[in-house]
């Protein structure tokens, strides 16, 4: 058959027993044009929207899904920064928004509706602040959906007022879900350089200049990039490494991209709308199962633990692999694609941070190589809030500086100190409380206004 | 009789078990025989034209790959419930490792009414009986993985 045996028998390994699958299909809706003067009219108008868009979505990826025999693990949607839709309107009006978005995730059938959202990189809107006051309440009080707040971007700086505010809210929604270890913290995510069509959560968000309707895919397989570098052993040079890493990476794009397209094809047909496919994200994100484990393929690649010397040139090493074989099989590659590094969704990393092996400060320095930032990280609940403020601008300068995107989803698990642990179950996992320095911030934090932008952003 | 044709009929037989009826023999040869011929037998034998990026018309054709520990009698079932429904079996192959046993059917759809997940359906019942695992999939992934 022109299909070679070899090739049946490497592709149903990766899906049997490397953990290889779609990590998500994220339908990503705009609400441009639902904004009214009236509060109600508002939160009806996105209701609807979403509702119509999103009625084939769950129904449609399962379809695809079945149809190649490839898992879809998650089935997701994206809206426009609601602070840009419903801008106007207060706070009690967003949180009222919120939940309305809640009511139709559940309907249309996704785990998560991300967008609940802000761009603040330059300074506020009264939009922008209603969100801001809103966040605590609405993330609390809801299921399904998921907030951000892009704090600062190489071309406008840091919005240091927003920071300050911004760990405020951290602070608040980690206190108003005390009693769930602070999960509420697990649905908001603070950026600089934050994406337009990144189809992860808690961070997506359907940018403002994004079409009507758009399918993005998030492909995942740390399990496939991991056998492949243990089959190699440790003999390998650094070349053949990332040859190998590129070749795995490719073909699960490939399937990432087909299955996309495959999906929007036929949610255009059902819905009778055109649903564009848009980029597939080819982040390799880990989950708590075992062997999908960044931290594993760090491991595999010759360190002792994930902190040890060295961590952060492999991680680089691994990042930049995934990008070459990522960018030759999609037609579009967007979101975030990079290696993630969420503490709490990979055992390896959950280890070597229980371990005290893997500090914040090493995450940090991560970060600036990788895609994301400090993700799914536990910290005492009693941080005080300049200090988390402290740990945002650290973060926020590595993405202004070198001109890629940071973020950081960070929990102060209230009433826990390090040496205990937050348990989330599912794909949010269980992370360590780790250890944040005890030295004050409290001046810097407060001095709000702007950095100002570097150098590197005058481009033209 | 040609020696090769005579030897993939002993072949198939073999594998098929002492319960599998000549119609059934006949059946696999001549898929099989009319796939490497390419004599329009199997008309849709060929990769599809897009083959790496979906979008255009979807074929009939999947992939059934059955894995586990050596069993007798997983080729004879699998073959026969998709004889006896109808699809058109284009070509087998299989590979035994160290007592694992690796079964794969390249199978067309058109003409039968099923759809994949009938067939999975169909195929699970065997699968469950006999202990092993059974992956339907349609061709289009495979290509779109493997080939530039």
């Amino acid at each position: 058959m022109s299909i070679e045996l070899r090739e049946v028998i490497d592709t149903v390994q990766m899906t049997e027993a490397d953990q290889f699958d779609i990590r998500t299909v994220t339908l990503g809706i705009s609400l441009r044009g639902c904004g009214s003067r009236s509060a109600e009219t508002t939160r009806q108008k996105i209701v609807d929207r979403v509702l119509r868009q999103a009625e084939h979505h769950v129904g449609v990826v399962d379809e695809v899904s079945a149809l190649y025999g490839v898992r879809v693990a998650n089935r997701r949607i994206a809206v426009t920064p609601v602070a840009i839709v419903a801008d106007g309107l207060g706070a009690a009006d967003f949180v009222s928004i919120a939940r309305g978005l809640d009511e139709a995730a559940a309907q249309v059938g996704v785990d998560y509706l991300a967008g609940f959202s802000a761009l603040v990189e330059k300074g506020f809107t009264p939009g922008d602040r209603a969100l801001l006051d809103a966040l605590p309440e609405a993330l609390a009080t809801t299921k399904h959906v998921c907030g951000s707040v892009n704090c600062g971007s190489t071309k406008a700086g840091i919005n240091a007022d927003a920071v300050l505010d911004v760990a405020h809210v951290i602070q608040d929604l980690a206190r108003r879900t005390a009693d769930a270890d602070s999960i509420g913290c697990g649905k908001f995510v603070a950026f600089c350089n934050a994406v337009q069509d990144n189809p992860f959560v808690a961070g997506a968000f359907h940018g403002v200049s994004e079409p009507g309707a758009v399918l993005n895919v998030g492909i995942s397989g740390p399990g496939v990039v991991l056998r492949a570098v243990q089959e190699l052993g440790p003999g390998a040079d650094f070349g053949t490494l990332t040859d190998a890493i590129k070749r795995m990476t490719f073909r699960i794009t490939r399937a990432g991209e087909l299955i996309g397209r495959r999906c929007a094809e036929r949610l255009s047909e059902r819905s009778g709308e055109p649903i564009e496919f848009g980029i597939v994200d080819i982040s390799l994100a880990p989950t708590p199962a075992e062997r999908d484990s960044i931290g594993d393929i760090l491991i595999a690649m010759g360190l002792e633990d994930v902190g040890a010397p060295g961590t952060t040139a492999a991680l680089a090493l691994l990042n930049e692999a995934v990008k070459r074989g990522g960018l030759m099989a999609a037609r579009h590659v967007g979101g975030l694609s990079g290696a993630f590094i969420p503490v709490s969704e990979d055992q390896a990393m959950i280890a070597a941070a229980e371990r005290g092996h893997l500090t914040l400060e090493k995450l940090e320095a991560m970060s600036a190589i990788c895609s994301v930032g400090l993700d799914m990280v536990a910290i005492p609940g009693d941080t005080p809030v300049e200090t988390i403020a402290g740990i945002l601008f650290d973060e926020f300068a590595i993405g202004m500086i070198n001109d890629k995107t940071t973020a950081v989803r960070i929990i102060p698990v209230h009433g826990k100190g390090v040496g205990e642990f937050a348990d989330y179950g599912g794909l949010l996992g269980r992370a360590p409380v780790m250890p944040v320095s005890g030295l004050s911030s409290a001046v810097f934090a407060r001095r709000g206004g702007r950095i100002p932008a570097p150098i590197r952003s005058l481009t033209n | 009789m040609p020696a090769d044709v005579r030897a993939l009929i002993e072949r198939i037989a073999a594998a098929l078990g002492p319960d599998a009826s000549p119609a059934q023999v006949e059946a696999i040869a001549r898929a099989a025989l009319g796939h490497e011929r390419g004599d329009g037998a199997s008309a849709s034998a060929g990769p599809p034209s897009s083959p790496t990026v979906g979008g255009g018309p979807i074929s009939g054709r999947i992939l059934v790959t059955s894995f586990g520990c050596d069993r007798p009698g997983i080729l004879a079932a699998i073959t026969t419930d998709l004889f006896e429904a109808g699809v058109n079996v284009l070509d087998v192959s299989q590979k035994i490792l160290q007592g694992y046993f690796t079964l794969i059917l390249l199978a067309d759809l058109a003409g039968s009414g099923l759809g994949p997940k009938d067939v999975q359906q169909r195929l699970t019942t065997h699968a469950d009986r006999l202990g092993v695992r059974v992956l339907v999939q349609h061709e289009e992934l495979f290509y779109a993985m493997h080939r530039p």
